[in-house]
């Protein structure tokens, strides 16, 4: 079969394994052209597949790269929202930086499940427990996912910002006066005046 | 509760909170929701003057009272019909009725004779006498000549007024010396009865003026007229001769008036051996006399005995009526249990006879005896012939008893009865009632010592603890039925409760006020019900601690103290019956003072008693007392002042001597003298240590703090100087000083004067003090710039001043009130800088209130870390004050309590014209912005400063009540955070809640429970419903 050309069409001939087929009801050449692709895909050689990958793989990182930085442009997007909403507290403005801080730590949380259809390995044979640890340093896509969540702590740090600018970080002393304990008063005085209105 | 930007995790809260602050800074009632909350007692005063009005049949009783009250009371009710409150310094000093003319005489400072209208009750006349400042403490007397009125004022002085307008028709003053105190007219003169300073005694004297202009016809002294004091001479009178009568020093006189030189002796006279004069009963024609001699009494008069009195009569009280042509007299003899009441009629063709005897109902421990009665025997037409055996006279008689208080007993029966003893209140407590759970088995175990739990076996304890639980659990249902109740009727009667257990908002306690006639009441909080009360002979109470509150089992009990000239009483008493647990009794003690330490034996608070030899005595005294006491005593301080008027403070510390039995003396640590002429006009009290503080520090606007000085051993106290007279008068000048004080070590912390501030009168306390956690409010008059002190320029001013001459007053006037002074103003290098800034006082009168408040710093975010306060490490606090105009004259301040200190405070004031007034501690804020407010400031929702403290119909506590003579107001905490109790007495009594924030933990009245329970019901069943429907249809889902 390797002989044959693939460009032939055999318009006529029979192979016997359609036989049961209503050949007449394909159109021409449709039988033989799904056997040669599968000869066609055997013939590529080693290398060729090789490259192949590589170009995936870069693929793949290329793809990883963008999505690491995706976050760091919703940055100014969110900062200007989260100017609008202003500073007091209000729904909108709660609802804004909660939304934000929210997010971010979805995402945070999320980030191998992100990068999951970037990693090169098959699926399903991740490394589990100890071993995930020690492949992490192998691992082609540590760096993006440690820039995507630096990118996410930066949001986070804009929300945490924001929280701050409207009064709900305990960060002056009256957010502590609550905790102080009552001085000790070490000398008790009593006493008064001696006659009665 | 500390308004500001909030912590981050109550923000939401705190912000809805502060929404509620803001949309009213005063909690006000509603029309219907007058008297649910709050009761209110109209009293009048012990009576001094009594007299019933005619006809009988819509009898009045007017009395007019130590109280400086005059009033007309219903006969049949007790109910008040009218009444006219003078003040406190318009001192009643003699009342008449005549028909439908009242007349009255009052004044200390200046003398009144006043006509009022009975049935009414309005003013007729006001006559003041022309009469010099100084010798006004006499008695007066007032007699009537026709229609006209003949006044004794001042002991010497005798005018006569028109009674239909007050003008005067002449007036007469004796010069002799003598001062006269009572007045008899007889034929054509007036015989004013006084007496002078002899050797040993006083002297009767006689002064006979002529009726119609007035002259002064004789002066003279009768013979043997010496006698202890003029409450020993009475006049008598018939149709014939006018006498006067008297206990002398050693025998009874009687002389005739007019016969200067005659004077019998009454043994003589009446054929008794040694008779005393017990008093003379007047009615229109004649008078009686009752007479004892060998411990009987009878009465007669000059000529002839009438009666005589049957039995010992230890305490007899007598008083006459007369009704067509008959005299009736009843004698009251008051015993242990009960009174015996003795009525005689006297007719003038019959003999006399007892015609009812009666034992009215009257308990000596409750009420004493009856020192006073006014008979008035109610005519019974066509029939007067009871002396020959028809029924006995209707006849009430009004009664008022040794406590103060008055009843009225109508044949023999009470009708109604008035506690007017708590017109003489000195001082009430609050005592929270037992919760009802503490009286269950369970705290039975609680009780208990943890080595006597120990003793116990597990299996023990757990069987204990399930049959409490049982126990409990049997009265679920009840409780249960009570709760849904309480939801369907929101206005359930709680008023009707018996039992004294404590509700379950602590709304309901008792307030247990001692007077200084010896009777305690204890009321109830929620309707003003007596729960009991008690009269305890000879005691002046004026102080009462509670020296164990409601624990356990055990029952509260109240300490009451009673001074005596040399001695001091303390009892102890069961807070919730009033019967008596101990007594005991001490002699030459200065000041008692609550401990903050409990003895083991009865877990009560001891009591540590000041003697004047300098040493502390215990009550309880015994050992445990003594030790619980040594725990405390290093740390022990104590300072004592003569109160107000004084012009020191004196400050000790403990020493203990293991000489034999331990004792503790006091030690002198330190004595503040004021410069000269300053004594003491108000005294704070520092904030008791029970008193909770929620926040130690302010937040301000930018979300900074300012810590708050809070020393429990701070005194704010207020002195006064005064010189050149009284108000008015061109050489006045008045200047009130404010002091912050350490009591511990003496420092003067701070001290601010306020020139041209005073009293509004001498003798019209206007300068009161209220201290708590770390700010203090003073309220005083203000003279305006003429009683300014003129300061003591340095000559390079002086020059200037004296270039304005004359004008010296309206330059001053020019000047700005320098409002802020800084602490520490008393250092001399101050005092000089202080000189050269010359303060002026604004050019306008009235009542002015400062509000301080102190700081730990003047810098926010500064605070002395430590864990400890000490005062003689202590710096000086960061004092802030502003001033504000008050347009009410203040009788009395005091401040709202709450359980946490959360809510804001407010400043109770008691005012004058009968109102207890709230003021927010926002508005007395000394914070207040006087510039536009910044922003920051605006955060921290401050008010800007206004100079004048508008009064705020809403704010009034008592709404529309006049609750008169408001003297003292004490609040307390509730289980409410929102909400305080306040009881302010004087006069009346006002019972009611404030709640300066809102009651923002407490559903409002109309808060619909039925549509809640409805509500919930329906959610129930559209859940139950729709999960039905929802599994049905999964069924038919599964079968498709």
């Amino acid at each position: 079969m390797s002989s044959v050309n693939k460009w032939t069409f055999d318009l006529v001939g029979n192979s016997g394994k359609n036989a049961s087929r209503n050949a007449k009801l394909d159109p021409p050449g449709f039988g033989e052209t799904r056997e040669l692709a599968k000869n066609v895909k055997s013939q590529q050689s080693a290398e060729e597949a090789e490259e192949r990958d590589n170009q995936i793989a870069n693929l793949k990182m290329k793809k990883a790269w963008e999505t690491s930085l995706a976050p760091a442009k919703s940055i100014p997007m969110n900062a200007i929202m989260l100017y609008m909403s202003g500073n007091s507290i209000q729904i909108f403005s709660v609802m804004v930086t909660v939304m934000l801080l929210w997010n971010s730590l979805k995402a945070i949380m999320g980030t191998n499940t992100v990068y999951e259809r970037f990693s090169t390995r098959a699926p399903g044979t991740e490394p589990k427990g100890l071993n995930a640890l020690l492949s992490l340093a192998s691992d082609p896509l540590i760096m993006p996912k440690i820039v995507y969540v630096l990118m996410q702590g930066g949001c986070v740090a804009l929300g945490v910002w924001k929280c701050g600018a409207m009064g709900l970080l305990p960060t002056s002393s009256s957010d502590w006066l609550a905790f102080l304990e009552p001085k000790k008063v070490l000398e008790q005085s009593f006493g008064g005046a001696v006659s009665f209105m | 509760m500390s308004a500001g930007p909030s912590r981050p995790t109550l923000g939401f809260l705190l912000a809805a909170v502060l929404l509620l602050l803001v949309s009213s800074a005063s909690a006000f009632i509603h029309a219907d929701q007058a008297g649910l909350n709050d009761w209110h007692k109209t009293l009048v005063g012990t009576p001094r003057f009594a007299f019933y009005t005619r006809p009988a049949r819509k009898g009045q009783l007017i009395v007019g009272t130590e109280r400086n009250v005059l009033a007309s009371l219903n006969t049949k009710t007790g109910d008040i019909v009218w009444r006219q409150v003078l003040e406190p310094f318009d001192e009643l000093k003699a009342l008449k009725l005549d028909g439908p003319a009242l007349t009255s005489i009052s004044g200390t400072t200046a003398l009144h004779t006043r006509q009022w209208d009975a049935p009414s009750g309005s003013l007729v006349w006001d006559y003041e006498h022309p009469v010099a400042m100084h010798s006004l403490s006499a008695a007066a007397d007032i007699a009537r000549v026709n229609e006209d009125v003949i006044a004794l004022v001042n002991g010497n002085t005798i005018t006569r007024l028109a009674g239909e307008d007050g003008s005067v028709s002449w007036t007469v003053t004796s010069d002799s010396g003598a001062t006269y105190e009572r007045l008899y007219v007889f034929e054509d003169a007036i015989y004013a009865i006084g007496a002078r300073e002899a050797s040993s005694a006083l002297e009767i004297c006689v002064l006979k003026v002529d009726l119609k202009d007035g002259k002064i016809v004789s002066e003279y002294q009768p013979p043997n007229g010496h006698v202890h004091s003029l409450t020993g001479v009475y006049l008598y009178g018939d149709q014939t001769t006018a006498n006067v009568l008297w206990n002398g020093v050693d025998r009874a006189y009687r002389h005739a008036l007019g016969q200067t030189a005659e004077t019998d002796e009454l043994d003589e006279l009446f054929g008794l051996k040694d008779p005393r004069i017990h008093s003379v009963l007047d009615y229109q024609e004649t008078s009686l006399i009752v007479v004892g001699s060998e411990n009987k009494y009878s009465v007669r008069t000059i000529k002839s005995s009438l009666h005589t009195f049957s039995g010992e009569q230890a305490s007899s009280v007598f008083s006459s009526a007369s009704v067509s042509g008959q005299v009736y007299i009843s004698c009251v003899r008051s015993g242990e249990t009960e009174a015996d009441i003795e009525l005689v009629s006297l007719s003038h063709n019959d003999s006399p006879q007892s015609v009812f005897t009666a034992s009215l109902p009257l308990d000596r421990n409750v009420s004493g005896e009856i020192v006073k009665t006014a008979l008035d025997v109610i005519p019974t037409p066509g029939d007067k012939s009871q002396a020959s055996g028809g029924p006995p006279p209707v006849f009430r008689v009004f009664a008022v008893t040794a406590d103060g208080s008055t009843r009225l007993f109508k044949s023999g029966e009470v009708i109604w009865s008035r506690e007017e003893s708590l017109t003489a209140a000195t001082t009430a407590e609050y005592v929270d009632l037992p919760e009802k759970s503490m009286l269950s088995q369970e705290h039975d175990e609680l009780d208990e010592l943890p080595e006597e739990t120990a003793s116990h076996s597990g299996m023990e304890r757990y069987l204990r603890r399930l049959r409490t639980h049982l126990a409990k659990s049997a009265h679920y249902p009840q409780h249960l039925l009570k709760t849904i109740q309480s939801f369907t009727d929101s206005k359930t009667d709680s008023k009707a409760r018996s039992d004294l257990f404590a509700d379950f908002f602590g709304v309901r306690k008792l307030v247990v006020f001692a007077s200084k006639t010896g009777k305690v009441v204890a009321l109830d909080t929620e309707n003003g019900q007596t729960v009991w009360e008690r009269y305890f002979p000879k005691s002046h109470f004026e102080q009462i601690e509670t020296v164990r509150a409601a624990l356990v089992r055990f029952p509260p009990i109240l300490t009451l103290i009673s001074r005596n000239k040399h001695s001091v009483d303390v009892k102890r008493i069961n807070a919730l019956t009033g019967s008596d647990i101990s007594a005991e009794s001490f002699h030459d003690i200065r000041k008692v003072i609550k401990l903050p330490v409990e003895e083991t034996e009865d877990r009560t608070h001891v009591l540590a008693l000041v003697g004047n030899d300098q040493k502390l005595y215990f009550s309880p005294s015994t050992p445990s007392a003594l030790e619980a006491f040594a725990t405390i005593a290093p740390q022990f301080h104590l300072y004592l002042t003569e109160g107000i008027g004084a012009s020191e403070i004196e400050g000790f510390s403990v020493e203990s001597s293991n000489a034999g039995n331990q004792s503790f003396s006091l030690k002198s640590t330190w004595k503040l003298t004021f410069p000269v002429g300053e004594t003491i006009a108000a005294l704070g009290t520092p904030s008791p240590g029970d008193e909770k503080v929620a926040s130690l520090g302010r937040v301000l606007g930018n979300r900074s703090v300012l810590y708050k000085y809070l020393n429990p051993n701070l005194l704010a106290l207020a002195t006064i100087k005064t010189t050149g007279g009284v108000p008015g008068a061109p050489d006045f000048t008045s200047t009130v000083f404010v002091y912050l004080l350490d009591t511990v070590t003496g420092t003067v912390h701070y001290r601010s004067e306020h020139e041209g501030a005073g009293d509004v009168w001498p003798g019209v306390p206007s300068v009161f003090v209220e201290q708590r956690d770390n700010w203090a409010v003073l309220s005083y008059w203000n003279h305006g710039p003429e009683a300014v002190p003129q300061p003591e320029l340095p000559a390079s001013t002086g020059a200037e001043n004296n270039a304005d001459g004359g004008e010296a007053l309206p330059s001053r006037k020019k000047l700005v009130r320098k409002k802020k002074r800084k602490a520490g103003s008393v250092g001399g290098a101050a005092a000089g800088e202080q000189s050269l800034t010359p303060i002026a006082t604004p050019d306008a009168k009235g009542y002015e209130i400062v509000a301080l408040e102190f700081y730990e710093s003047s810098k926010p975010d500064q605070r002395t870390d430590s864990e400890t306060f000490s005062s003689f490490h202590s710096k000086r606090p960061h004092v802030l004050s502003q001033t504000y105009a008050f347009a009410k004259r203040i009788s009395a301040i005091g401040a709202t309590v709450t359980r946490a200190g959360i809510t804001t405070r407010e400043i109770l004031l008691g005012l004058a014209d009968g109102h207890l007034y709230g003021v927010s501690k926002r508005l007395l804020d000394p914070r207040r912005p006087i510039a536009a407010p910044t922003a920051d400031e605006k955060e921290e929702m401050l008010y800007p400063y206004r100079p004048a403290l508008d009064f705020n119909p809403k704010a009034v506590a008592s709404y529309d009540l006049h609750v008169a003579g408001i003297q003292h107001v004490r609040a307390v905490p509730t289980k409410m955070e929102s909400t305080s109790l306040v009881v302010a007495f004087g006069l009346d009594v006002f019972c009611g809640r404030r709640s300066p924030s809102k009651t923002f933990d407490l559903l409002s009245e109309s808060f619909n429970y039925m549509a809640l329970l409805a509500t919930i019901a329906a959610c129930v069943m559209g859940i139950w419903f729709s999960k039905r429907l929802s599994e049905r249809k999964k069924v038919k889902d599964l079968w498709r």
